[in-house]
């Protein structure tokens, strides 16, 4: 029988129509409990209006191994970035 | 409302003191949990407690009209001047018992919150309507921890159930009325606490169920807890905020001091040294509870139990972080989470 709680990432959404941003991670029993962990530890001050909690194991990261492949080719592409276009002025904010 | 002013302020005083007694004791476990998330739950439970004792001495201080706060009730009464349940001054034991404990309360609360949510007093009806989201919260992770631990391990099972048989009898003082009582329900101040049988009955009988936990049989009940005339002998030996084990210590120059100790306020009192958990600050008499006698005069005296709260709610409303202590008790933005 496995004795330690499962690892959980949390996710707080700050405030509405903000995103959920990841906040840290804790250890709970089941995802019940570790969503009321979270409140517990990450939202006693009023930080948050929304939590999520995601089981760590359930997440599936790249590999820092990989970053030449995953990574560079896009740092010689200074055209990918929208920044050669003139916004003509009555178009306003984008 | 023409509640009889005295029976009200006895009424306040039993509601600040169980949330007092309670958050003392749960405090008692800050930085002792076996988790660090069940610490910070913990903690969090003992504050809401005590900023819920802030209000409810608050008022019974305004009602009683001699010029005192929230703090003096708190902090300068003598220990059978306390009128909280008994079951709030039972020692934590493991953590199992400290939560069967507070589940036996705050199903206790959750169904006595809702009822005075419609209160006569509008100031009552206040004070419930902020703490019954606190308990409607605390009653749900009580609960859940009840039945985790209960339908856990064998170990586990058998501590609560142990936790179970133990506190029981202290569970019927709850529900025990008297005339104070009754002067509440007339005025529609408050539930006659007897009403609240069937409701927690059916709620603590589905949790404990759920927890594979057997009730015990019997309907012994301990009381005296709420009326003053008694509390454990554990209660006056480890020392809540009572001055009734206070005893004279020299002032730092040496010399006693002339004039009262300075105020504890229940939002900036420190946590002295050496309050692990169980453990009798020093200056308190061991023994039973000492023989009712004429109050002496606080002067020259310590208030051993004041050091001890684990005071205030640094998360609480109206409780900006207006004090130059709080640096140093918070020094970053954030003390883990």
């Amino acid at each position: 029988m496995k004795n330690e709680w499962p690892l959980w990432e949390i996710f707080i959404r700050g405030q509405h129509g903000m995103s959920h941003r990841h906040v840290g991670s804790l250890h709970a029993p089941d995802a019940e409990m570790a969503i009321k962990n979270a409140r517990d530890v990450y939202t006693r001050r009023n930080e948050g209006v929304s939590i999520w909690v995601v089981e760590a194991n359930n997440i599936t990261a790249s590999s820092p191994s990989d970053k030449g492949p995953l990574y560079e080719p896009s740092e010689s592409k200074v055209y990918r970035h929208p920044t050669f276009f003139d916004i003509p002025e009555e178009v306003g904010h984008m | 409302m023409a509640a009889d002013k005295d029976k009200l302020l006895q009424f306040l005083l039993r509601q600040g003191d169980n949330t007092l007694i309670l958050g003392h004791r749960v405090s008692e476990w800050c930085g002792h949990a076996p988790v660090l998330e069940e610490d910070i739950a913990l903690a969090n439970t003992a504050l809401d407690l005590i900023g819920q004792t802030q209000m409810w001495l608050g008022y019974a201080a305004e009602v009683q009209g001699e010029g005192k706060t929230a703090d003096d009730l708190a902090f300068l009464r003598d220990a059978w001047d306390f009128r909280n349940l008994l079951l709030v001054e039972m020692p934590n034991g493991d953590f199992g018992q400290t939560l069967m404990r507070q589940f036996l309360f705050d199903a206790f609360q959750s169904v006595l919150m809702g009822r005075v949510l419609k209160s006569a007093d509008e100031t009552v009806r206040g004070i419930a309507g902020k703490a019954s989201k606190e308990v409607a919260y605390h009653v749900e992770r009580s609960a859940d921890t009840v039945v985790g631990l209960g339908d856990g391990t064998e170990e586990s099972h058998n501590r609560m159930q142990a936790a179970l048989d133990y506190l029981w009898p202290y569970a019927g003082e709850m529900f025990q009325s008297d005339e104070i009582d009754a002067a509440m329900a007339e005025a529609g101040i408050a539930p006659d606490p007897a009403s609240l049988r069937d409701d927690w009955d059916a709620l603590v009988g589905k949790v404990l169920a759920d927890a594979t936990l057997t009730i015990p049989e019997g309907t012994f009940a301990h009381k005296g807890g709420r009326t003053g005339k008694m509390h454990t002998e554990i209660w006056a030996t480890s020392c809540p905020p009572c001055s009734g084990c206070s005893a004279p210590i020299p002032a730092a120059n040496g010399n006693t001091p002339a004039s009262r100790p300075p105020r504890r306020d229940l939002l900036r009192a420190r946590r002295g040294p050496g309050s692990g958990p169980g453990r009798a600050p020093p200056g308190c008499r061991p023994g039973t509870q000492p023989e009712r006698k004429p109050h002496e005069p606080s002067d020259g005296k310590a208030k051993c139990g004041a050091d001890l709260v684990l005071a205030g709610n640094p998360a609480g409303p109206g409780n900006p972080g207006d004090h130059p202590d709080r640096a140093r008790h918070y020094p970053g933005r954030r003390l883990a989470g």
